[in-house]
């Protein structure tokens, strides 16, 4: 399994980067921590004729707060992310959500705005990130824009970055101080893939109501699937497990998930279903400690 | 010397050069020169191959040679079957399809480059005209009419038949007091070992032999079929087998590619060298036990089974080649186990399909009797009102009837049970679980809304398989003593096992004896490692030529002492006078004075070697209980194995470490046939599991730590009474962790009758169930 | 034609440069252009871990980079463990005293993944053993013996 033929170029600047991706158009591939490339390029299911390493632009390599915000550059090692010293409030569905991706030597490599720009539905990071409202900074030939994470995902495998930008950064606002995160997921094994993940960032009032909350499901559709439902049902309410029981089967009830040889539509459902309550009910305690 | 080493738990003399990186797997081996090959396999599952042109394939720079089936020659030879049934059609596959591909992944041109690289490049070159036709994916509408026609030799797709009979099974039926019957399904799934498949060649320039190293169980075999296929004479060939990544019987095969590598060698006048990918490996390593069981069970009132009627459809894929049958003679002459039932009838087909070719993995035949005899069993149970435990008691045969010959054969050896103590082995490993109070526990669990379970497998496996084995020891001037044997191990310990059974022979540091396998120039012949028939073949091989050489130093000692041989006593690895330490003399100044031109006794040829044959087709058995603990998460349908115990009876064991890792590293594969493992193919013979994201194996979060405890009953079949057993543990662990996940939901009303029990599977019959 | 790089690279503590294809692997490039064969290929989809090794100390799958991306950097691979050649280090002797492998081919990718374990936790238990070796296949050994070696190499390795 050897790729098929590629130019290898790469770029030590954003600008560089831009340039070469507005010279090549879909000719072009973006390699960064290569976990999810590679496999694809040995496989030879992607076959791009220019291959654009960005592991050189060390300007994209920054974790640390802007503002109120939390600021992810986009070549962050996800093993970094994991092992940083975050706050314990809804941001830590980031390191949480990490613990599901692979085993150590994935993180050691990955990216975090590999994993969000390469958008596999079944994807940790994508779902943490739309549960977080995080918001999305792409640069382009026009400069700079940023999308809102539930835009941002626009199908399978497929984003808001056009062929000539790059995702920048990862841009997370703050949330209330008594909140929490949680991220639950059944996989095959540990370290595989989500059959289905869920995501869950809460904020909790001044009487125990939820006053806040983020809850985003991967594995269930072509993109992270944010329930918007069930977040509208628990706003303003006390987080009771059978409030959010029959939202999350009701939630669940509305979906169409695939059937792989993994499982079945329904039995995806089910995890829905099993994991959704749980991710809120962790969240909830750890915004409460 | 005093400590005896046969029945030592030593630790391997293979491991440090693993260790440090130093094992030489066929692609670690460098040959100047060496170029290349990439297959190009057919994306159809059937098709008519109607040209194929590479010529476009060979303007790519770098590369040597492209060819396809027509370069083969007007009439090239096919991969043989070596042990037809007298029913066998001829449903061979060729090194390349000819005018038709009838699996995914089939080879149909060859590419030779610089680089894989640039030969997988060119490989997209080569212009292939397919003419798709229909796919047959389901072995039981394979063999009903109107099916499409795979093979001309076989319209109705049946590749074999087999019968297995033995007393009145119909009667016994008609005279029964309960039936029970049921449909029970295996899926597809094989070794996937860590390393996968590969061959080089290199013509050697001094003596213009060729020389393959592949990784693979049997460099003999190999030798003698590949140069057959390709017209050379044995002498002008050589096998190697180097160190092998994991073979588990899978790589004990004739491949297409174990010719075309050789084949190009010849044809370039290069060493050429193939590694399969592992997306390749997924759709070319023998695929395995797939099979449907229709099989039932006659009892009479008090739970004595009578009679045993089964009918196995085997699916055995695209083509038959070597080992074509034997999972499925293994599967219908062993169908009764180790109970007595004196009356039986399987009828075994091979049933033909558009995937890829069926051979034996660890077990062969035997992990599908087991779960279609053992599942069975646990339904009667139930049906019964009979605890399943006790039914099994009942009906095991018992010591005072062994040996016990149940009147069938497989296309192997008879089956004849040689030795054991099937009762007591059971009752130990319900002992060892405490099985009487697991229903209390099981109870408790449910009230909980937890789902706990418990399975027995009560299996055996051929072992030893014959016709012979080889070995040669030889102490040298001075005074090493080098093995070489046709074993072409892939892991199991070989070297340290033999290094441990010389060394009580001839009283030496078993750390010095070296052993070399796998090569079919320093020994003449040999058959290989699979088939659980290393210790007992090699391993008494070796003891032979030991001995031999041993009595020969002997002779040879009373001849330079000038004393009666009767006046000799082997002490310390010398021969002295007995009583006496001053005549004396060392095995090292014996293999001195052994060289020619040395003062021998008359008659006597020089050297201190001996190559001896251990001729035998009579295979021992050894047999285990498999007792797995499981609990099944009701909402999300997976299945913790939370306990696993093992007794297991191999007779005498020469090396305990190395064959409770035989065991452990069984049950790991064993649990992911039952909870994981699966060939997915859909409907139009596109194989699904083709990555390990898709083909998912145990990893070390999935695996229990076992309890194992040994019975030795040793065989009578060989000197030192060992019993193969390298197989026990995918045997027994696929259908113990199977049976306990049925016990843990079956209350419910439903019936497990097919395997992989994913988390999903086990889920919709939890849902679906009356009881839940 | 297959374009080409040149690069240079530390693998145990040696320097070496060399021109590359673009496309080689690092774990190919490791194993025929340098003929440090220790570290195996086992899948090339970073899923077996077979050919785990340490990048700037870190351990990787060898398989996902492309040789070129090893510029610049030191590499550890299990060739590099052992002192010299007449002793262990501490991992192999406990994996060799417990049967912690049979046919090999996992093993140096096991070995790197433990080292990294070892020099983070101390007195691991075996389940955080487990989850640590869980993007490690071995098809051979079922594992127990394995982790009975870690934590035998966890007692006997001072770090």
């Amino acid at each position: 399994m050897k790729p098929a033929p590629f130019d290898y170029f790469d770029p030590t600047t954003v600008e560089e980067t831009l340039g070469l991706l507005g010279e090549f158009g879909d000719e072009a591939k973006l390699l960064a921590g290569g976990q999810s490339l590679l496999p694809m390029l040995n496989l030879r299911l992607a076959r791009p004729s220019k291959l654009v390493d960005i592991n050189g632009v060390t300007a994209l390599a920054h974790l640390g707060t802007d503002g109120d915000d939390l600021l992810i550059g986009a070549l962050t090692r996800q093993r970094t992310l994991e092992d940083a010293d975050l706050p314990d409030g809804a941001w830590s569905v980031l390191p949480r959500a990490l613990h599901h991706v692979g085993h150590v030597h994935i993180r050691n490599r990955g990216t975090v705005g590999g994993s969000i720009a390469h958008a596999d539905p079944a994807a940790e990071l994508p779902a943490a990130s739309c549960a977080l409202g995080a918001r999305m900074v792409i640069r382009g030939p026009s400069g700079e824009r940023e999308v809102p994470a539930e835009a941002f995902f626009r199908g399978y495998f497929t984003t808001a970055v056009g062929p000539d930008e790059l995702l920048t950064a990862i841009r997370v606002p703050p949330w209330p101080t008594r909140s929490g995160a949680a991220f639950v997921e059944v996989a095959r094994r540990h370290g595989d893939f989500a059959q289905v993940g869920v995501a869950a960032a809460v904020a909790i009032g001044d009487e125990g109501e939820v006053r806040r909350a983020g809850i985003a499901v991967a594995g269930v559709a072509t993109e992270p699937v944010i329930a918007v439902a069930v977040v509208d049902g628990l706003v303003g309410q006390q987080p009771a497990a059978a409030l959010v029981e029959q939202l999350a089967a009701e939630f669940a009830a509305g979906l169409t998930p695939p059937a792989d040889l993994h499982g079945t539509a329904e039995y995806r459902r089910q995890l829905v279903r099993h994991l959704l309550p749980r991710a809120v009910d962790q969240s909830v305690r750890a915004a409460l400690t | 010397m005093g400590v005896k080493m046969v029945g030592a738990r030593v630790k391997r003399i293979e491991d440090p050069r693993l260790l440090r990186g130093e094992g030489a797997f066929v692609d670690d081996i460098h040959l100047p020169g060496v170029v290349h090959m990439a297959v190009l396999r057919s994306p159809h599952a059937h098709a008519r191959v109607h040209s194929v042109e590479v010529a476009a394939a060979l303007t790519v720079p770098g590369v040597l040679d492209a060819f396809s089936a027509a370069d083969l020659g007007p009439d090239p030879a096919a991969i043989p079957v070596l042990f037809p049934a007298e029913t066998s059609k001829a449903t061979h596959q060729y090194p390349l399809a000819r005018d038709t591909v009838r699996y995914v992944g089939e080879g149909v041109a060859v590419v030779i480059a610089k680089s894989r690289a640039i030969a997988e490049d060119a490989c997209e070159l080569v212009d292939v005209d397919y003419e798709v036709l229909p796919a047959v994916v389901d072995a039981v509408a394979a063999i009903a009419p109107g099916a499409t026609a795979l093979h001309p030799d076989a319209p109705d797709n049946v590749g074999a038949t087999l019968v297995y009979a033995v007393g009145d099974a119909d009667a016994a039926f008609a005279a029964a007091d309960r039936v029970v019957g049921e449909r029970l399904d295996m899926q597809r799934y094989t070794g996937i070992p860590l390393e996968t498949r590969g061959v080089a060649a290199q013509r050697d320039p001094v003596t213009g032999e060729m020389t393959i190293w592949a990784s693979n169980q049997w460099p003999h075999i190999l030798r003698g079929i590949v140069a057959g296929m390709l017209g050379l004479a044995e002498r002008s060939v050589r096998v190697i087998t180097p160190d092998v990544g994991g073979g588990f019987g899978c790589k004990a095969e004739v491949y297409p590619e174990d010719v075309l590598v050789p084949f190009a060698t010849a044809r370039l006048g290069r060493p050429v060298k193939w590694i399969e990918d592992r997306n390749e490996h997924f759709l070319s390593l023998v695929h395995s036990r797939e099979q449907t069981h229709f099989v039932e069970l006659a009892f009479a009132a008090d739970g004595t089974i009578t009679g045993l009627r089964a009918k196995l459809i085997t699916d055995i894929g695209a083509y038959q080649r070597t080992l074509a049958v034997i999972n499925s003679s293994l599967a219908g002459s062993s169908l009764a186990g180790l109970y007595d039932i004196p009356n039986i009838h399987v009828d075994v087909v091979c049933a033909a399909t558009n995937k890829s070719p069926a051979s034996p993995y660890r077990g062969a035949g035997a992990p599908e009797a087991c779960f279609a005899r053992e599942r069975l069993i646990d339904i009667a149970a139930r049906e019964l009102g009979v605890d399943r435990a006790e039914l099994r008691r009942r009906n095991l045969v018992r010591p005072e009837q062994m040996p016990f010959d149940t009147g069938l054969a497989s296309v192997e050896a008879a089956v004849i049970l040689d030795s054991g103590d099937f009762p007591a082995a059971l009752d130990q490993a319900l002992a060892m679980v405490d099985y009487p109070a697991f229903a209390e526990k099981q109870e408790a669990a449910r009230a909980e809304g937890r789902l706990i379970g418990l399975g027995i497998c009560v299996y055996h496996q051929t072992s030893g398989t014959g016709p012979f084995e080889g070995a040669s020891v030889r102490v040298d001037p001075s005074g090493q003593v080098t093995v070489n044997a046709g074993s072409a191990p892939q892991g199991q310990g070989t070297g340290t096992m033999l290094a441990q059974i010389v060394a009580d022979e001839l009283q030496i540091d078993h750390e010095t004896v070296k052993c070399v396998f796998g090569d079919t120039g320093r020994i003449a012949f040999g058959i290989g490692t699979f088939a659980s028939r290393n210790a007992v073949m090699a391993g008494t091989s070796v003891q032979m030529a030991s001995i031999k050489v041993r009595d020969k130093a002997l002779q040879l000692a009373g001849h330079l002492l000038e004393v009666d041989t009767a006046d000799l006593e082997f002490v310390d690895g010398a021969f002295q006078v007995k009583g006496s330490t001053h005549a004396r003399r060392t095995l090292t100044e014996l293999a001195a004075a052994a060289a020619p031109g040395g003062s021998r006794p008359p008659g006597m040829e020089p050297d201190l070697e001996s190559v001896q044959y251990f001729e035998s087709t009579a295979a021992p058995y050894s047999f285990g209980i498999h007792i797995a603990e499981v609990e099944v998460d009701p909402d999300t349908g997976q299945t913790a194995v939370t306990r696993y115990a093992v007794v297991n009876d191999a007779g005498v064991i020469v090396n305990p470490l190395a064959a409770e890792g035989q065991i452990a590293g069984g049950v790991a594969q064993g649990l992911g046939g039952a909870l994981m493992e699966e060939l997915v193919y859909d409907a139009d013979g596109q194989p699904q599991a083709t990555t390990f994201l898709d083909y998912i194996v145990p990893g070390s979060m999935d695996v229990p730590t076992l309890e194992i405890q040994h019975m030795t009953s040793p065989s009578p079949l060989n000197p030192l009474g060992m019993k193969g057993m390298g197989e026990g543990g995918a045997i027994g662990g696929h259908t113990a962790v199977a049976n306990a996940v049925a016990d843990a939901i079956e209350h419910l009303g439903v019936r497990v009758t097919r395997t992989p029990l994913k988390p999903s599977t086990v889920w919709e019959l939890i849902r679906t169930s009356p009881g839940w | 034609m297959d374009a080409t790089r040149s690069i240079t690279v530390t693998v145990n503590d040696t320097r070496y440069e060399r021109t590359v294809s673009v496309r080689t692997s690092l774990a190919d490039f490791l194993r025929h252009d340098i003929g440090l064969t220790g570290t195996h290929v086992g899948c090339e989809h970073g899923v077996c871990g077979a050919c785990t090794l340490l990048l700037d100390g870190e351990p990787v799958r060898s398989c996902l980079m492309l040789a070129v991306q090893a510029d610049g950097h030191e590499l550890t691979t299990v060739e590099g463990l052992a002192g010299s050649q007449d002793e262990l280090h501490p991992i192999q002797q406990a994996f060799w005293e417990n049967h912690g492998l049979q046919c090999g081919f996992c093993t140096p990718g096991i070995l790197m993944t433990t080292y990294d374990f070892l020099r983070r936790e101390h007195a691991p238990t075996a389940c955080a053993i487990r989850e640590a070796l869980a993007g490690n296949i071995c098809r051979c050994t079922g594992y127990e013996n394995i982790v009975r070696a870690v934590q035998a190499a966890d007692q006997g390795w001072e770090r």
